[in-house]
């Protein structure tokens, strides 16, 4: 999120940011490690919660959501004078969809969230963009993370069903055991989810049900571009290898900001 | 004794002199005269307070609130823009030599690249990485000490300016009360003013 608002903001483009979870706090919520702060350019957007609006310098309130998190109801607010902000944006789906779009009629000409992946259903069925980050945390060797980033990006790029074929709609979690009968029942119409959020298939499993079932979705996401992190905390990877890997693997962009490099 | 005083008011109005407070009391007075009430002489006053804080699109602690906030914010800029060409020229300086761009005073260097950077003071070893800064040079070090006791003088005229707008809203509670007994639960004035 920081290497695309600083982009972007350098570019003159007028940004927005919030977060599914939280951001911009010196000590991450989870783990407690130090990481940066988020330090945002005067006439950026934000959509955060009341009780973490720095007191100095005031920034601009430019509407009260009823939305609530755990510090107070959620504050759309544009920075006057560049400072060190925290952001947690609206705890449900909807709330996000509607933030975003909030932050779109305020000004903002680029929206950007931060999130974990069962939060991004706010984001189906719209023009947004999604960008999966990986790490070297998510499997032993690189072509094990080549392969969870393969099945993550096409589980969350599943393609929107064809309303003029057959199709047998799951109105709830499809998870490997119902995939799996639907296979053992030599199920050939569209399987059709709300969005790629309600496929509860990772990795091998995904890509092998996958090749068997027409997974398709009523709303779908914009799967973009990836990022990769090649220090975990388990164990390290040759950056280059990784990126061009997961690359080839995904068939997408993909960026390694700490080394800033592309493939 | 004035001090603690105000404190009492403060507490007792629950007044957090948080700017989206004065945002509620704002959108407070819109719905009174949009119900057809009529704003006491007390009320308008602080209305017409506030209003030098209306924005295009919000409210903000404006300069026009008061002189020493503007001359305070003039001098931030100024010393904000010192200090940044300053470190821009070191940043560049080690973006060169590390092949990345140094985007903000904190950033994350990863373990295995940090040998190769000069320039860079740490703050904080984690397993994985280091939570780094940029390390300052005299001059640069000199323009954040000016910058930050410019953001502390900013920090206090806001203030002020805040704890004046708590006073005239104390001054006004009879008269708040009133227009929020009109309006009854349904407005979040009405939950603090009472």
């Amino acid at each position: 999120m920081r290497a695309i608002a600083s982009a972007a903001t350098r570019r003159g483009v007028r940004v927005g940011l919030s977060s599914a979870g939280r951001d911009g706090e010196a000590l991450d919520a989870v783990d407690f490690a130090a990481k940066p702060r988020l330090f945002l350019s005067p006439e950026t957007l934000i959509a955060t919660a009341r009780n973490l609006l720095p007191a100095h310098p005031a920034s601009e309130i430019v509407d009260i959501s009823e939305w609530q998190t755990a510090a107070g109801e959620v504050i759309f607010a544009r920075v006057r004078q560049a400072a060190f902000y925290e952001l947690a944006g609206p705890p449900k789906a909807s709330e996000l969809r509607a933030c975003i779009e909030r932050l779109g009629g305020y000004g903002a000409e680029l929206v950007i969230v931060d999130g974990a992946i069962d939060r991004t259903a706010a984001l189906a069925g719209g023009n947004d963009a999604v960008i999966v980050a990986i790490g070297a945390d998510a499997a032993p060797t690189i072509d094990a993370v080549a392969l969870e980033a393969r099945a993550l990006v096409g589980r969350l790029g599943l393609q929107r069903y064809d309303p003029d074929g057959p199709v047998v709609k799951v109105d709830r979690v499809l998870d490997e055991a119902a995939a799996e009968a639907l296979i053992a029942n030599g199920e050939q119409r569209q399987v059709v989810v709300r969005d790629p959020t309600q496929i509860a298939i990772a990795g091998k499993a995904f890509i092998r049900i996958a090749a068997k079932l027409h997974l398709r979705c009523e709303r779908s996401l914009n799967v973009i571009a990836a990022t990769v992190a090649s220090i975990g905390h388990e164990r390290r990877f040759e950056p280059q290898d990784l990126l061009q890997t997961v690359a080839d693997a995904t068939q997408l962009p993909v960026f390694d900001i700490y080394a800033a490099a592309a493939a | 004794m004035r001090r603690s005083f105000r404190f009492l008011i403060y507490m007792r109005l629950q007044l957090r002199r948080d700017d989206v407070q004065l945002v509620e009391l704002l959108r407070f007075f819109e719905t009174i005269e949009k119900r057809g009430v009529r704003l006491g002489k007390g009320a308008r006053e602080l209305a017409a307070l506030l209003d030098r804080g209306v924005s295009r699109q919000g409210f903000y602690l404006a300069d026009s609130f008061d002189a020493t906030l503007a001359q305070a914010r003039h001098e931030l800029r100024s010393r904000d823009a010192e200090y940044a060409k300053l470190r821009d020229a070191l940043a560049q300086r080690v973006a060169r030599k590390f092949g990345r761009e140094i985007e903000s005073d904190e950033f994350i260097v990863p373990r295995a690249t940090y040998d190769k950077m000069q320039g860079v003071r740490v703050i904080e070893e984690q397993p994985t990485y280091l939570l780094c800064t940029l390390e300052l040079d005299e001059p640069a070090s000199d323009a954040l000490k000016k910058r930050e006791a410019a953001a502390r003088a900013v920090g206090e005229a806001e203030d002020r300016v805040r704890a004046a707008i708590a006073d005239a809203i104390a001054n006004r509670r009879p008269e708040l009360q009133l227009l929020a007994e009109a309006l009854g639960e349904s407005s979040k004035v009405s939950q603090w003013i009472r």
